[in-house]
């Protein structure tokens, strides 16, 4: 764990999760990069079954920075910095989504910056919703639970978009959110009371 | 866990699940393929499409387009990939011949571009178009802006007059009202990461001259640091103000507030209650601008708005656009266009860990 508790800006997590049976959303190709060329297409090959997974984070975390633009930037800092993955420490498409979810809470708060700059004091209009393209494909009955996973404290609220919603296992959270995956759990937890009260029991 | 909450617990966790999976089939995320047109390499001084993200192998090479979820690759020109390698990473598979370094040359600093000379057409750049070099020996890399993007990546060459790069990553992120020599500007540089070039470091003048097109040059200058003495340090906020009441104005603490700010050359590191973020420092002796603003660290901030609050709030705003700093006796004073922050020196052991 970082001591600051939070992502580490380097990588360092434990040794990489067991595969989910039933099907992991992590692409089966990760072959690492000792066993491909140190090129341009590698790169590519070695990254690309982490894009799905890479792009959905970036829509859950920052939909209303262009998560698009937070998937560019995540992969070219994984360029730069690409030599310092180790593959015992997790697969590729971990690192990577730690690398995203760092990039889209940048993102994030730049945009929120950059709304202050413009009117620290105004009321944003309805249609100014920063998650309302997201929200626009769900059902009525999932409305409240996205408005109150995004009430969630920061760490609950990476835990459950990478669990729930990204679809990766408890192991796999766990190596993106550099903890054992216990902690994942009691995490999530945690996360699910806050959304029952926040959202209400009956429910 | 009574069984009622547990229940409860079990309940929530398949609502969660159902939520998602519905979630992820609606967002596949897989774009059509794009047309052949994407696969070129734009020309230079053109911009593609926006949210491509692009590896330029070299002139005429591989190139590789990755955009929203998924990827294709094309080949182009004549040329190839390197050589394959059994590296572990990119930077151990760089280089032939082996680079002897530019950086002893040239060292880590930064450099901003000044002007720029397109086929024998020159314009004064934009501000804050920037290129460092960092590592040693054939583990050199670079990285910078154009304006608009940021690329990264390693060298191929660089000996003590020749100098190129690849395979350089560079985002393709659209951007409005950019200035109007920015294409111009774009253009050398993507010749200067596409080609061989040749340098000089002429004091503190670095000028990269791209072999093609001919008439093409690019000057840069070491990032002025006189003035970063001046504001080097650990600091504490003692004061903010906004709406541009100025110095006269702050809302003040007893025992300051619970933000921090060390500037330790051109790199500064900001530290509220909630974030710690690290940024790259620009000064003159009358200005200062905080850019490539990055979260070292965030922790779930719940506390109820408060003076902490809007003074967190202030910081945030000082790093998002450039002021005007002054030092009146010990205090540090940076004052934007809608947010002053005065700031009082302490030791660095009493500022955060």
């Amino acid at each position: 764990m970082n001591p600051d508790g939070g992502l580490p800006i380097e990588w360092v997590t434990p040794a990489g999760p067991p595969a989910e049976p039933g099907g992991s959303p992590l692409g089966a190709n990760d072959p690492g990069p000792e066993r491909v060329a140190g090129t341009a297409a590698a790169f590519t090959t070695w990254a690309a079954p982490a894009l799905l997974a890479m792009t959905r984070l970036a829509r859950r975390l920052a939909p209303d920075a262009e998560p698009e633009d937070v998937v560019q930037e995540s992969l070219a800092r994984a360029w730069q910095k690409w030599a310092q993955y180790d593959a015992s420490r997790g697969s590729a498409t971990t690192w990577l989504l730690a690398i995203t979810a760092d990039q889209a809470r940048t993102a994030r708060r730049a945009k929120v910056r950059r709304l202050r700059l413009i009117d620290d004091s105004a009321e944003l209009p309805d249609t100014a919703d920063p998650h309302a393209a997201r929200r626009a494909a769900l059902r009525e009955d999932d409305l409240d639970l996205d408005r109150a996973v995004d009430a969630l404290p920061e760490r609950q609220q990476l835990a459950v978009q990478l669990h729930y919603f990204v679809g990766l296992s408890v192991e796999e959270t766990a190596a993106v959110m550099d903890c054992a995956p216990g902690t994942v759990k009691s995490t999530l937890h945690d996360a699910r009371t806050r959304l029952r009260h926040l959202i209400g029991e009956s429910r | 866990m009574s069984e009622q909450s547990e229940n409860s617990d079990v309940l929530m966790d398949a609502r969660l699940h159902a939520a998602g999976q519905r979630w992820r089939d609606a967002n596949v995320g897989s774009p059509a393929a794009p047309d052949a047109q994407v696969f070129a390499l734009a020309p230079a001084g053109v911009r593609g499409p926006r949210r491509r993200w692009t590896v330029l192998a070299s002139a005429a090479a591989v190139v590789v387009v990755i955009a929203g979820g998924a990827s294709w690759i094309a080949t182009r020109g004549g040329g190839g990939d390197r050589s394959p390698s059994t590296s572990t990473g990119l930077g151990k598979a760089t280089a032939t011949p082996a680079s002897s370094g530019i950086v002893a040359h040239v060292g880590t600093r930064t450099y901003v571009l000044a002007n720029v000379t397109y086929k024998d057409v020159t314009v004064a750049s934009p501000p804050g178009i920037t290129l460092r070099f960092s590592g040693t020996g054939n583990k050199e890399s670079v990285t910078g802006s154009d304006g608009v993007n940021s690329f990264s990546g390693p060298l191929r060459t660089a000996t003590a007059s020749s100098l190129s790069f690849g395979p350089i990553a560079e985002t393709e992120i659209g951007a409005a009202d950019e200035p109007a020599a920015l294409p111009t500007v774009q253009a050398a540089i993507s010749a200067m990461l596409a080609g061989s070039n040749s340098w000089q470091l002429l004091g503190a003048k670095l000028v990269i001259t791209p072999a093609q097109p001919a008439g093409t040059s690019l000057i840069y200058l070491a990032q002025p640091s006189p003035a970063v003495t001046a504001v080097d340090g650990t600091w504490q906020l003692s004061g903010y103000g906004r709406s541009g009441g100025g110095a006269s104005s702050l809302v003040t603490q007893t025992g300051g507030y619970s933000d921090w700010l060390v500037i330790d050359g051109s790199r500064a590191t900001i530290s509220t209650r909630c974030y710690r973020e690290s940024a790259a420092v620009t000064t003159t002796p009358t200005a200062i601008r905080f850019t490539q603003v990055r979260v070292v660290y965030s922790v779930p901030c719940t506390a109820p708005a408060d003076a902490e609050t809007a003074a967190d709030d202030a910081v945030g705003a000082a790093l998002s656009a450039s002021a005007r700093w002054t030092r009146d006796g010990s205090t540090l004073t940076m004052t934007g266009d809608d947010t002053t922050l005065a700031y009082t020196p302490v030791a660095k052991a009493g500022g955060p860990s």
